[in-house]
This record gives C-alpha cells, sequence and structure tokens, in this order.
C-alpha cells in the first residue's frame, strides 16, 4: 500500500513538473477563461443585490430567532404579562375616576336635599338674586 | 460566499491540472480549453454564492459533467459525419473513444540539456500511459493523487463507493508502474 502511493506521489511530482512546461498561449487562454468565470461571478452577484441582501437578512433573523429560541419565548411571555397588567391598570383606572366624580357630586347634595320642599324653594330664589 | 478573488485564487491554483486532465480523456487541446473554460463559467455562474472550501469538489462534478457532454455531443456528430462522409477517405479520427491509444509524440525540444530532456521523456510517457487508462481509473487516480483528494470525496466526486475507487487506484498505479518499467524508467 505504503509502495502504491509513493510510487504514485513520484508520478504525481513529475506530472506537476510537466505543468510549468504548459504552451504560453494554452496558460493565456486558461487565464482569459479564469478572468471570464470571475466577471460572470461579479455580475451575477451585482444583478441581484437586493434579492440577496432581503434574503440574506431574512436567513440571518430566523438563524438569531432559532439560536435564542429559549431566551426569545421568555420575553415574549414577559411582553404579554405587560401589555396585560398596562392594559388592565388604564381599565380600572377610568372606571375609580368616574366613581370619584360620581361621588363627589353626590356628595355636594345629600339626597335628601332634593327631598326637601323648603331647600328646593331657597335654592330657587337665591338663584335669582 | 465566496469573493471574487476566492475564485480567481481558486481557479488559478486547478485550471493547469484541470486542463491536463481533460486532455488526457479528450485528447484534443482545443477541447479540453474549451471543456476547462465551460466548466469555470458553470461554477462560476451556478455556484458562486458557496463556499470557497466546496469548490474542489464542485469544479471536478461539473468538469467531469462537461466531458461527458463533450463525448455525447462528439458521438452525435460521429454519427452524422460517417453517415455523410461515404465519398470522402476516412483517415481522420472518427473513434473517440477515450479508452485507445493515442499515438505517441514527444514535442519536446531536442537542444535542452540531458537531463532535462529525460524528464521531459519520463513526462511524456507517464502522460501517454495516462491516456491509456480505461476512463474510470485514470479518473480516480487524478483526483486521488493529483487533486490530492481522500478516498471519500474522489468517491463522491465520480459518484461511486470508497472500495471502487481504492480498486480503480490500486489498478491505476500498477498498471503506470509496469508501463514505466516497460519503458526503463526508474520507478
Amino acid at each position: 500500500m505504503n509502495q502504491e502511493h509513493e510510487t504514485a506521489k513520484k508520478i504525481v511530482g513529475l506530472l506537476d513538473q510537466g505543468l510549468t512546461k504548459l504552451d504560453t498561449k494554452i496558460v493565456a487562454r486558461l487565464a482569459s477563461a479564469r478572468s471570464q468565470a470571475v466577471t460572470l461571478l461579479a455580475e451575477h452577484v451585482q444583478s441581484q443585490p437586493v434579492t440577496v441582501g432581503y434574503h440574506a437578512l431574512m436567513r440571518q433573523a430566523a438563524d438569531y430567532f432559532h439560536g435564542h429560541r429559549g431566551w426569545m419565548s421568555a420575553a415574549l411571555v414577559c411582553g404579554v404579562i405587560l401589555v396585560a397588567f398596562v392594559a388592565t391598570q388604564q381599565l380600572s383606572g377610568k372606571q375609580t375616576v368616574e366613581q370619584g366624580d360620581a361621588f363627589l357630586l353626590a356628595s355636594e347634595l345629600p339626597p335628601e336635599a332634593y327631598l326637601d320642599k323648603g331647600f328646593d324653594a331657597w335654592l330657587k330664589h337665591s338663584s335669582r338674586h | 460566499m465566496a469573493t471574487s478573488q476566492e475564485l480567481s485564487d481558486f481557479l488559478a491554483e486547478v485550471e493547469r491540472r484541470a486542463f491536463k486532465q481533460t486532455a488526457y480523456a479528450v485528447r484534443d487541446d482545443h477541447a479540453a480549453l474549451d471543456i476547462v473554460q465551460d466548466a469555470m463559467l458553470k461554477l462560476a455562474q451556478s455556484y458562486g454564492e458557496r463556499p470557497v472550501t466546496e469548490y474542489p469538489m464542485l469544479f471536478q462534478r461539473i468538469l467531469q459533467n462537461t466531458m461527458r457532454d463533450y463525448w455525447r455531443r462528439q458521438k452525435v456528430r460521429n454519427l452524422w459525419t460517417t453517415l455523410f462522409s461515404s465519398f470522402t477517405s476516412n483517415d481522420d479520427d472518427d473513434e473517440h473513444d477515450p479508452l485507445e491509444t493515442l499515438a505517441s509524440a514527444n514535442q519536446q525540444d531536442s537542444n535542452e540539456p540531458l537531463e532535462q530532456l529525460e524528464r521531459s521523456q519520463t513526462i511524456a510517457i507517464i502522460e501517454q500511459a495516462l491516456q491509456k487508462l480505461p476512463a474510470r481509473q485514470r479518473e480516480a487516480f487524478i483526483l486521488r493523487y493529483w487533486e490530492d483528494m481522500d478516498v471519500a470525496e474522489t468517491a463522491a466526486a465520480m459518484g461511486c463507493s470508497q472500495g471502487s475507487v481504492k480498486t480503480h487506484c490500486s489498478r491505476a498505479v500498477h498498471t503506470l508502474a509496469a508501463m514505466l518499467e516497460k519503458q526503463g524508467v526508474e520507478r
């Protein structure tokens, strides 16, 4: 096996030496083909900058979310709890204000005052002056 | 994604070996250049977004497929040529079987120093021997030893099992060694 490998390497070494003696026209043609391929790659990249950028961005976002799935789930639950708390506070606060206003209005004139005929007459009399 | 510079560096590294590899298979320098150029363009166009580490395998697969396309086209062309060329002499290479032997042609300059001449002759003998190898053995030998791929990579590039790669490589090395000995070249 080793003998086989050594023989192969020796043969390959000689083949490599042969590469240095390639005809200049062939070398030039290969260089031209290489240049065309590189130009084609550059054109290919430039022709799809938006698509590539969009896909790259989406792929990065997906990779990020996939990599931080635990943290993302916890953050989502915390966000939902926060929104629920704020909404509850908003609704209950409004109700409290309405209750307070009703209490204050009712406190200025006790209900008995509206049942008192003398007070009603006094109120009409005083409002004329 | 590979940059233009990375692609350029990769192609510069493999282009000469790819040309020789193709020339051994198709036995026509012009056709070999066309095939290598096609393979380079296909790599840039279809696989430019792949990382540069995948390029060696991809390029070999593309090169092998482009060579196969060439042989298919040659087969069709030869069929039509045979049908319509009954009035012309049939002394050109109308059989393009890659397993056949190519007549030897030492293209080295005769005024080089003796040592260089001997080395050039040895290289020429090896190249002829490689051309004489069965296609799969040559492919396995080149990928495994010249492209320095491991057995698994060679098997993936050739689309066969690792056992087949080992068998092809072993037979190729033994055949080449025997040919070299027959030509009086020291192993």
